[in-house]
């Protein structure tokens, strides 16, 4: 057997690994529940569904409007503060949706200081702001914007100076270039950022839960933990899982044939601003990086500066190392994955099964942590019968179960950046090497290895801080006593104890934001060379 | 020096060399012409040892690159070779670039080699600089350095200034001419550009004008 064959098995197994947790849930419906199902039927389910829907919906035009109006601000027009506005509009990627979600609620719910002060000085009734769905749509559209802020303007950036001038000489005003020329190029960018938003908003349990919202993810839980059925809470996850691939052939379908390779690059800004309206521009864009940074943040300081003498123990200790052993763990292993893949593109042209094969492992980011956290377990348990009867409760209470899960969810993340520095070897550096006298040694240690080790670190970063962030994967399969941050953050939240939670909170944002910023600086570094 | 016999290269169960005849003299510079699609890459590529031969055999020195019952891997056969891109490493600078064949020299006769090659390229100055911050021209003098490093006494030019302006192709081709000859290298030029053929090499001529032995003489 040759190397290549090896690699294409061992790839055929992850592949299979991967999508195992997925096939597994599907099966469920092969071992109906009928009375659980028929119950959730005529109760729960179509309200989960429309909750569902309509938080997407809102969602949906939050962080496009938000995103696409950011993103064409800081990159059309020049106005005071820009350069700075520009980069702060990325740093509410560090805050989890569930911190934002208690914050707010601390801050604006019936006891909450804004609500006291208003009750105090103009008499004012209160309002629950727990009701209905607009203040999650608000907080999911402050923290996921980022996504389609960060397409867009890169999108925008890409477009060059030529088009909107030539726009502009045909008379368009500025509106008219934006509707017209920008955000139509853009409307790939844009739909993929969306989706991203859209995909992390179905999965998420956080901050659903805190604002007792119930949508399909958090029933999930409810199905789980009031019927312990696991066959119901695996049919609830697939039509989870039908929304998701539904928002999938949405945004397939709006890119549409469009494939815009525009590799332009922006040198100075179309539009500069005077006056009143460069700093109305300047306070737009601060106000969304005052809401959705700036405000949490210093929340979250004032609360931890009372909370932690009473807060701070020991057990931190093991949290912090918790969390940063499962994200260096799963940094590990994905990125190892993503490499293995990419390895094997890189060798020979793939056959039409293995491209699908990595396709549908990609297609983990789109699962819900709650849902592969079902798939696993029912897999686990099935696994474990067959080697030994109670094998499977072992095998689901260890970490393996939960490193998994990750892989599946985060593999996508990984790939971006691995599959784009695999890109950049062409195949005459290969030969150049060769023809030069290297050996396969030190063709990986002296031409591969120092050409990917950016892209590598950025995935496993990307990775790594996503994994300190999940909450509901982490919350159904970690191990007895393996308690982590998010969890913590779960924990004191869900019972009201908001200037406790700021503790953890701010110490998973500090890693957060660490890691952005190691991200930006291994960007920075090697974008220069790699061209 | 170089002595192609009878050499058959089989791509998809169709050849696209066949029994075809080449020598070279060490130090001779010669031009192969043609339509692209016509074999001359594979013909590099099966000197170099990227494409495997199905018949014939490849000479290099009275040593055995490639028959039919040896193959050697293009690592250990000491041909050199241009591609198109140039494929300078994007990591390493020029100097690290024109160091990267020879490793296995120590480390003070590695430094004259590279401060001589960058004399003879004269980019004195650009050592530390990184390939993306050369021009077109620089990049591929560094990249003809790159390949003259190990002294190897056959280098290969596949289609080297298919991404140049004429002028600067022109100009180079000249300069590059001198530099072979200043290093007593043969080397194998594949272009579909007669000018560049006519003014790089000493002898010159198509696929076919070589399996008939009828190619042309430089002035």
């Amino acid at each position: 057997m040759n190397s290549k064959t090896i690699w294409q098995i061992s790839l055929w197994a992850l592949i299979i690994l991967i999508s195992l947790p997925l096939l597994r849930l599907l099966s469920a419906w092969f071992e109906p529940n009928t009375e659980i199902w028929q119950h959730l039927y005529d109760t729960l389910l179509w309200t989960l569904v429309g909750n569902t829907l309509w938080l997407l919906l809102g969602v949906a035009i939050g962080v496009t409007l938000l995103g696409v109006v950011m993103a064409w601000f800081v990159t059309m027009c020049e106005f005071p503060g820009r350069k700075w506005l520009e980069w702060m509009l990325f740093l509410p990627f560090a805050i989890p949706a569930y911190v934002l979600g208690f914050v707010y609620l601390g801050l604006f719910d019936f006891p909450g200081p804004v609500q006291s002060f208003l009750r105090d000085t103009f008499g004012w009734s209160g309002l629950d702001i727990r009701q209905g769905s607009l203040s999650i749509i608000i907080v999911m559209t402050l923290v996921l914007y980022p996504y389609v802020y960060m397409l867009a303007r890169n999108a925008f950036y890409s477009q060059g100076n030529g088009l909107i001038e030539s726009a502009r000489l045909l008379g368009y005003n500025p509106y008219q270039v934006l509707w017209h020329v920008s955000i139509p190029l853009a409307r790939p960018a844009i739909a993929a950022g969306v989706m991203l938003a859209l995909m992390e908003t179905l999965a998420d349990f956080g901050t659903v839960s805190i604002f007792n919202y119930s949508t399909l993810t958090s029933g999930i839980f409810s199905v789980w933990e009031d019927f312990r059925s696991l066959q119901a809470a695996a049919q609830l996850s697939t039509a989870l899982l039908g929304i998701a691939v539904l928002l999938i052939l949405i945004e397939r379908w709006s890119r549409g044939r469009a494939r815009y390779d525009a590799t332009k690059r922006m040198n100075s800004r179309p539009y500069k601003l005077k006056g009143a309206k460069a700093w109305l521009v300047t306070a737009l864009v601060s106000s969304v990086v005052f809401l959705a940074f700036i405000l949490p943040v210093s929340q979250l300081l004032i609360w931890a500066s009372k909370t932690l003498v009473e807060e701070w123990d020991s057990r931190y200790l093991d949290w912090i190392s918790n969390s940063f052993m499962l994200a260096f763990g799963a940094a590990l292993l994905t990125v190892g994955l993503a490499v293995i893949v990419n390895s094997v593109r890189m060798q020979a042209r793939l056959s039409w099964p293995l491209k699908v094969g990595i396709r549908f492992a990609n297609l983990g980011y789109a699962l819900p942590g709650s849902v592969l956290a079902v798939g696993i377990m029912l897999l686990i348990i099935d696994l474990g019968e067959l080697v030994a009867p109670g094998a499977g409760i072992w095998l689901s209470s260890g970490v393996f179960a939960l490193l998994l899960a990750y892989m599946v969810r985060f593999l996508a993340v990984a790939y971006g950046p691995v599959e784009s520095s695999f890109d950049t070897i062409t195949p005459s550096m290969t030969e150049a090497a060769r023809s030069l006298g290297a050996s396969t040694p030190r063709l990986v240690s002296d031409v591969y290895f120092p050409i990917l080790k950016p892209g590598l670190v950025i995935a496993g970063f990307m990775v790594a801080v996503d994994v300190m962030k999940e909450l509901p994967a982490t919350y159904l399969l970690r191990p007895y006593g393996w308690d982590t941050l998010a969890i913590r953050i779960y924990e004191l939240s869900s019972e009201g104890l908001y200037d406790r939670a700021a503790i953890p909170s701010l110490m998973l944002l500090l890693l957060g934001l660490a890691s952005l910023y190691m991200v930006h600086l291994i960007n920075k570094r090697y974008k220069i060379r790699a061209r | 020096m170089l002595k192609l016999s009878d050499i058959q290269v089989v791509y998809n169960k169709t050849p696209v060399l066949d029994q075809f005849n080449l020598d070279i003299a060490a130090g001779e510079i010669v031009g192969i012409l043609g339509p692209s699609g016509c074999g001359k890459s594979t013909l590099l590529r099966a000197i170099a040892g990227f494409v495997e031969i199905a018949k014939g055999e490849i000479c290099l020195n009275n040593s055995c690159l490639a028959s039919c019952q040896c193959t050697i891997p293009p690592e250990k056969r000491g041909v050199g070779m241009m591609f198109q891109d140039n494929a300078l490493f994007p990591h390493l600078s020029v100097a690290q670039n024109i160091a990267f064949g020879i490793n296995k020299l120590s480390k003070t006769e590695r430094k004259l080699r590279v401060a001589e090659l960058i004399e003879l390229i004269q980019l004195q100055g650009l050592e530390g600089r990184y390939p993306h911050e050369l021009s077109g021209g620089q990049q591929q003098r560094v990249a003809l350095a790159r390949a003259l490093a190990p002294k190897p006494s056959l280098i290969l030019f596949d289609e080297p200034f298919s991404n140049l302006d004429t002028t600067l192709s022109e100009h180079l081709a000249v300069e590059i001419r001198q530099l072979l000859k200043q290093q007593n290298t043969a080397a194998i030029l594949v272009t579909h550009t007669f000018r560049e053929a006519q003014l790089m090499c000493d002898r010159y001529g198509t696929l076919e004008s070589c399996l008939l032995g009828t190619m042309q003489h430089a002035a």
